[in-house]
């Protein structure tokens, strides 16, 4: 297990490279978007360390870092063009599809375990701590940004 | 490297940002970096000893509090004032 833990620990360093690159750069919505990076690599370490590790996971993982490539495509996009504006509405479509994605990942953490029937409630919540933590992270960062998004649509 | 270290790293990160940032958005977004610092290295210390969560939870409850509130003074901020600078929102305005 040790060594389990041991092999698996490089996931951590661009953790500490992106933390860096926030207190660096001071533009809100990047820095939202690198919390929310920061999180989901030290939850892909946790479920990388657990013994039992289902495909239903890793699907889901990689369809939460494909949709948050979108995001991001779609913020630079907004940013940088004038051609291209989010309306209200494509903004709110892609959170629905975050929050999907984002309730598949935590459910396919949940199954990623062997469920047992004798399993109580502090022990579930003790073994998923980490799916909360990316749930609560990732909406808190979709809020800062939605203000970013406000904030600078005020000014202009 | 050490996870620990990491997890350290973060907060310490976090909380520079808190001092040294002019926008309050990115003040919250320091604050949300020093709850996933101290709550993730919470949880590594207790998992080390086999404990329960209840720091962490108590870590997470208190310090999300604190990011919503801000977060509502800063929309308020956005409607009422309409920047978010640290800098513009101490000057008066007559």
């Amino acid at each position: 297990m040790e060594s389990i833990a041991a092999s698996y620990t490089f996931l951590l360093v661009p953790v500490a490279l992106l933390a860096f690159i926030g207190l660096i750069v001071q533009k809100p919505m990047l820095n939202a978007l690198l919390l929310l990076l920061q999180s989901s690599f030290i939850a892909l370490y946790y479920w990388l360390n657990k013994e039992h590790f289902s495909s239903m996971a890793i699907l889901s993982l990689l369809l939460f870092i494909f949709c948050l490539l979108i995001w991001t495509a779609t913020i630079y996009l907004s940013r940088t063009t004038q051609v291209y504006k989010p309306t209200r509405s494509s903004f709110s479509l892609i959170l629905g599809l975050f929050l999907f994605l984002l309730f598949a990942l935590a459910f396919g953490q949940l199954k990623g375990g062997e469920v047992q029937s004798s399993q109580n409630y502090q022990d579930f919540f003790n073994e998923n701590i980490f799916a909360i933590f990316v749930v609560f992270f990732t909406i808190l960062s979709i809020l800062i940004a939605a203000a970013a998004l406000i904030s600078s649509k005020n000014n202009d | 490297m050490d996870i620990e270290t990491v997890f350290l790293f973060i907060t310490f990160c976090g909380l520079t940002g808190t001092f040294l940032r002019r926008n309050l958005l990115n003040i919250i977004t320091s604050l949300a970096q020093i709850a996933l610092g101290i709550s993730a290295l919470f949880s590594h210390k207790m998992a080390a000893f086999g404990n329960n969560n209840l720091a962490i939870y108590l870590i997470l409850f208190i310090l999300l509090a604190l990011i919503f509130f801000s977060y509502a003074v800063a929309l308020l901020m956005i409607r009422r004032r309409s920047t978010l600078q640290i800098n513009e929102l101490t000057e008066l305005r007559g």
